[in-house]
This record gives C-alpha cells, structure tokens and sequence, in this order.
C-alpha cells in the first residue's frame, strides 16, 4: 500500500461508524475521489480541519484496498469566509454538488479544478451571487463536454433568426421554422440569448459587473434548470436549500418594507 | 448448520443492530448476558422496556423526559427569559455538566443538512419561533460548529430577526488543553476574533 500527496477540495462528506468521516476530495491530479477521515468527529483531531467542506488542503492519503484514509493534511485555503453567509454557503454546497454529480470518479481534469477554484474564491467576494451562479453552471457544463450551441440553430444551422428557442434535448437554440424538431424547446428573449453567449464565451473578469434584468435572470435560471436536470438526471438537493433561503431572505425584506410604510 | 442455538442467535442478531456493536462484541455480550444471574437480566430487559416506554419528547422543549413538562422547563428558578437551541437531547446534558447555564433549552432534533437534503421543514424550528413571547430576551444558538450546525444558526438568525429578540451564537476558540501550534487557522482567527480583556 502506498502514500500519495494531493491538493484536494472537500466536495461534500457523510458520516461512517462514530467518530468517522467518508469525505469526497476533487483533486487535479486524480479528479474525484473518496477517502475516509478518521476520527474527524471528534474535536481536537489533527485532520478535522482540514476535511471541512470547500477546504482546499494539501492531503497525504494512505492507499486502501477499498477506501484510501487520510493520514496528514495541512490546509491552504480554509473557504471559511463561504461559509459564514447563509446565501454564498447555499450556493457554494450546490456548487459542489453539481461538481459531484457531473463528474465520474477519478477523473483526471485540471481544467476544471482550476476553474472549481477560481468559482469558490469568486464566491467570497461577487456581489450577485445569483448570477456567478448562472455563469457557473454555463461554464461547468460546457467544460464537461454538454457546451450548449448558442450562435447557430441546431436544427438547419442557420445563424440569424427573429424567434428563439431553447431545446435541451438537443442541447442548444431553435430557430422559428425548426422550433418543431422539439415541441419541449422554450422560447427566449434576444436578451437572454444575449447574455447566455456571453456567459458561455467570456471570462469570469470580463463578466464580473455584468448587470442582468429580472425578467432574464428568471428566463435563464428556468433554462439552465431544465438543461441541468437533462444532463445530470436527478434534481439537486441543495437547489431546494437555495430556495429556502431565498424564501427566508424575501419574508425579511417584506417585514422591512411593511415597517417603512 | 447453525452455530448457535436458536434463540441465542437471535440475541447476537438483535445486538449487533445496535450502533458500533459489530457481530464479534454482539456475540461476547450475548455470551456475557447467559453467564449472567436471572435477575440481573430481567432488571436489564426491563430497565429498557421501561426506557421506551416511560420516555417521551417534552411538549415544551423537545428535550427527552419521563414527566411532561420535563424538569428543567418546570423549575421555578430556572431563567425563564433565556432560551438555547441545541441540536440534540445529548447537548443538553453536555450543557448541564457545566452548572453555569441557568436558562431554558429548545431541541432541534437535527440540524439543517443542505447535502442530504434536510431543509429547515424537516426539523423542530416551528416549535421555537411558537416559544418565542415578548418575554424572552435571548435566544443562544448552540448548534455544532461544523457545516449543518452553521448552516441551521445562520438560519435562525436571519429568521429571528424581524422578531426583534437578541440572538446569540456560542463562541469559537482552542479547546482546553490545546496546543496552539496543532490549532488550524480558522479557529486561530475565531479565537481571535473573540479575545477578551483580562
């Protein structure tokens, strides 16, 4: 049995026997995989820093028949700053749910690592984090391989066209006259449009005071949901965490409004 | 073939669905409960069927009780102004062991867990915002210092905001005993964070 040493990203975790932990590490040289923590429930112990979710550590794993076990860890981005607002913790657990879900075990790719950390340390600091999240799930999708085709119709190529809409099925836009290829396709504005090939091509800098109407951000987080749900086959559970805690943050400011007037 | 007869296979069956009691200590147990006198194993069996029978959720807090309401929401002395959220009955106990804490208490049975799809519905957060009168003046969010824990106090702060109630969180810092060299930066920062003048 070997060690190896890794950076890693704890993903997301669950509880084995009493004091352990099965944690899921994103690393770039070996991509997801599972290891467990020993004894990280109770305090004190020298790992449990470090297999807290979103820490991005340096882990000396020791290679298991079954599972691999974390013997060392020494941390280099804790994230704590995520974690200590309710609405960017809610969506940095979907952010790395949806990670988890699209991607296989031990699959080796840096680019998404580089670009899965870059998105955590975004997080910290962007000030609408609602549309991070968009570009998130855009950009995510596209490096897994289900780009979706947003300058051309996906059914005759054409590459102008007054009507569009979106097909998840066949995983991009639908002029007018090819919208029956898939009666499911959702129709969007030129503006949605618009913005969805800006998320998909520019970069995180480029997008950063990106401003959004409300009409479009509802149009592309119906899109995007559909075409998530289309890829990854099961609805997320930390999506309904999302929407509690906008629930929560929409009754505040009703109660806010309702004191003003 | 069997190995054990069948009755005692049922008892090394039944304690070894018990949690951490693997099938080797299920067997040592059951092997130790036959050597063991008549009455020392019907005062076992029924110290537990009592248990589950007599025990039962405090309509007030949550906490487990054989009386209801359980002691500490009876008492007369006991703060009744102050109320602390814990996550489970066991907190309790750990929070009593420190004989410094003279309030009420409200169990969560649970803490909000976004990854396994726990959403604030699914635990006793109604219960509390109903506890919630003119005279309480604090509410102290004692939930564990990990993601759920965080997770649900973040929560219950946002919610008990328009409440106009003053909502505390416990502090973080080094355990007793520590060594601030094997201490991670987080809790460093919290610790402090939270210094204090002496």
């Amino acid at each position: 049995m070997a060690l190896y040493r890794t950076d890693a990203i704890v993903l997301g975790y669950r509880n084995l026997g009493e004091a352990d932990k099965i944690l899921t590490l994103f690393s770039p040289d070996k991509g997801k995989i599972h290891a467990v923590a020993r004894g990280v429930r109770r305090p004190r112990n020298p790992i449990l820093a470090g297999s807290q979710l979103f820490s991005y550590s340096n882990f000396l794993i020791l290679e298991g028949r079954n599972l691999d076990t974390i013997s060392q860890c020494e941390i280099k981005e804790s994230f704590y700053k995520i974690r200590q607002n309710l609405e960017s913790m809610a969506y940095g657990l979907y952010f790395a749910e949806l990670l988890r879900v699209s991607t296989p075990l031990e699959d080796k790719n840096q680019e998404l690592f580089r670009f899965f950390l870059k998105t955590m340390y975004l997080l910290q600091k962007w000030e609408n984090i609602e549309i991070l999240s968009r570009i998130y799930e855009v950009k995510l999708m596209a490096i897994q391989g289900f780009a979706p085709e947003l300058f051309q119709c996906v059914g005759c190529g054409r590459k102008s066209f007054d009507k569009a809409y979106f097909s998840t099925a066949m995983g991009g836009i639908l002029c007018q006259n090819c919208h029956g290829k898939d009666r499911k396709a959702i129709n969007i504005t030129s503006d949605t449009l618009n913005v969805l090939r800006k998320m998909l091509m520019g970069t995180y800098e480029e997008l950063e005071g990106l401003r959004v109407k409300k009409y479009v951000r509802e149009q592309l987080k119906d899109v995007l949901d559909l075409f998530i749900l289309h890829h990854v086959d099961h609805k997320l559970k930390t999506a309904e965490f999302i929407k509690d805690v906008n629930k929560l943050n929409a009754g505040n400011s009703n109660t806010v409004s309702n004191e003003i007037l | 073939m069997a190995y054990y007869a069948e009755p005692l296979d049922r008892l090394i069956g039944e304690l070894s669905r018990l949690p951490g009691i693997g099938p080797k200590t299920a067997q040592r147990l059951a092997f130790y409960i036959l050597k063991m006198s008549k009455d020392r194993v019907e005062s076992l069996a029924d110290a537990i069927l009592q248990a589950k029978e007599l025990i039962t959720y405090c309509s007030i807090c949550g906490n487990f009780t054989d009386v209801d309401p359980c002691s500490i929401c009876q008492t007369p002395y006991r703060d009744k102004n102050t109320i602390m959220v814990v996550e489970d009955p066991k907190d309790i106990v750990a929070m009593e062991k420190t004989r410094d804490y003279k309030g009420l208490y409200h169990v969560l049975h649970g803490a909000i867990s976004p990854l396994e799809g726990i959403g604030p519905d699914d635990i006793k957060i109604k219960e509390l915002l109903a506890r919630i009168t003119p005279e309480i003046k604090e509410i102290i969010l004692a939930t564990n210092p990990n993601v759920e824990g965080e997770a649900t106090a973040m929560y219950l702060a946002k919610l008990l905001k328009p409440l106009d109630v003053k909502v505390t969180r416990i502090a973080y810092g080094i355990p007793m005993g520590g060594d601030l060299e094997y201490a991670d930066e987080v809790t460093l920062t919290k610790a402090l964070e939270g210094r204090q003048k002496i």
